[in-house]
């Protein structure tokens, strides 16, 4: 009886620790969304968007991570756009969309118009709008801290309170490169905050605004697209 | 209830040993690694003229090995340097032949011959710059000579790579992976400069020159 006690026993606290190591718990999340439109827009069967992360050489950089999420989401469900991703993008028009020399206006299209090749590969590859992404995830207002130590009697454990506030500040530009003109801009700015209290064990409460910022983003960029 | 605390008591060991593992692995771990970047073809037109290009063995050759506090970081260049100029070369000119020496025979039935170089490999990781990226520079020198061996003009070629330590993991962060994704930026960006020095912009005078001569010899031998 005992036996069967300890391994049920031992089996819940191990779902216990994996539960909080691999997911955590979910904090408060708040998230806001704003849409700009220059021009209309729609998309037809056979053709796709380049989803880009707006890399520069002395700024910060837009997480992959992040740029990668919004692909895919963009490209699920039943209004789902079919994407390139952006590796597969500036791999297909290298080098000019590397980021020293990757347009920074829509009107830098224009100095393609020459190049037969780049041509060549957007009518193949069917590329009517490119998104650009900027933004990224900042830690912000840290307070408190977690000690852990070894107690009297040889158990580990951790006391204190920690907390801090995210914020997931995402910006998408979207170029029509069939008229060569900018036909909007969408953003998601999720904040959050997340805490950590230790009473012997540590139990995380992360505010994943990340996540909730490229869920967002990626359906604004499915409803403005299809408009 | 003592049952109870036994386990519990066994499973605070484990997690325990567990990060003190973590943070141990942290704090050893540096990184080696070979560089095995794939670099596309380049959409460009290429000129008419046909080059030679000589890898000296210190550029086939080059390790940047370097300590940072308690840990090791080993980048190797090796031979996949190669392909930064066989890319870029290989799209700014028809023909690009590789030279087994700096004495070739078949130097005197070229335009011109390319002689590539590393001077220098830097490495920053965000313990040291304070910031969220692991960035790689590597700096090349790329010397053109007519086939005689009469100078014609010398590129310094700086690439530069970096990845944001957030994308690679949270808790453990894969070092290794960050580097080799620094280095192979950096090895690309160097390919991408190259291409850039023959813009019309951004074109030395001589090299124009030296071009204009060739191209138009070329074109004057297809028509006779």
């Amino acid at each position: 009886m005992k036996k069967v006690q300890s391994k049920i026993l031992n089996l819940v606290v191990a779902s216990f620790v994996m539960l909080l190591c691999s997911f955590g718990l979910q904090g408060c999340i708040q998230t806001t969304q704003e849409e700009f439109r220059e021009a209309d827009t729609g998309i037809g069967e056979d053709e796709i968007i380049a989803i880009l992360r707006r890399a520069t050489i002395t700024g910060d950089d837009t997480e992959q991570a992040f740029i990668d999420c919004v692909a895919e989401k963009t490209a699920k469900g039943r209004d789902g756009i079919e994407v390139i991703s952006n590796q597969e993008f500036i791999d297909a028009f290298y080098p000019w969309f590397e980021p020293r020399i990757a347009p920074d206006e829509v009107d830098d299209l224009e100095n393609f118009a020459d190049n037969t090749k780049i041509q060549d590969r957007i009518d193949t590859l069917g590329i009517r709008y490119i998104i650009w992404i900027d933004g990224a995830t900042t830690r912000i207002n840290q307070n408190g801290s977690v000690q852990c130590a070894v107690a009297t009697g040889g158990i580990p454990a951790c006391f204190g309170f920690l907390s801090w506030r995210a914020e997931s500040v995402y910006e998408a530009v979207i170029w029509d490169v069939e008229r060569e003109i900018s036909v909007g801009k969408l953003s998601a700015e999720s904040k959050g905050m997340s805490f950590v209290p230790a009473v012997v064990v540590p139990i995380p409460f992360i505010a994943r605004t990340q996540s909730s910022a490229c869920t967002s983003l990626a359906d604004q960029i499915k409803e403005f697209i299809d408009n | 209830m003592k049952y109870t605390n036994d386990i519990l008591k066994k499973w605070c060991y484990r997690v325990s040993c567990l990060s003190v593992l973590f943070i141990l692995w942290g704090c050893a771990s540096g990184a080696h690694v070979v560089s095995g970047v794939s670099i596309p073809d380049p959409l460009i037109d290429p000129f008419p003229m046909k080059v030679g290009v000589y890898y000296p063995p210190e550029l086939k050759d080059f390790v940047h090995d370097v300590k940072k506090g308690r840990q090791s970081f080993v980048v190797e260049l090796g031979e996949n340097q190669e392909q930064v100029f066989e890319k870029s070369l290989g799209a700014l000119f028809d023909e690009v032949i590789t030279l087994e020496s700096e004495d070739d025979d078949r130097k005197d039935r070229l335009d011109g011959v390319f002689y590539p170089n590393v001077t220098g490999v830097t490495l920053t990781i965000p313990a040291e710059n304070g910031t969220d990226f692991y960035e790689v520079w590597i700096r090349y020198e790329l010397l053109l000579q007519q086939p005689n061996g009469t100078y014609i003009y010398k590129w310094p070629v700086p690439g530069y790579g970096r990845v944001n330590r957030r994308d690679y993991g949270s808790v453990l962060e894969r070092t290794n992976e960050a580097v080799l994704n620094a280095t192979e930026s950096a090895l690309r960006s160097a390919c991408t400069e190259i291409i850039v020095r023959f813009s019309p912009r951004r074109i030395p005078l001589t090299v124009k020159d030296w071009i204009e001569l060739n191209t138009m010899s070329s074109t004057t031998e297809d028509v006779d």
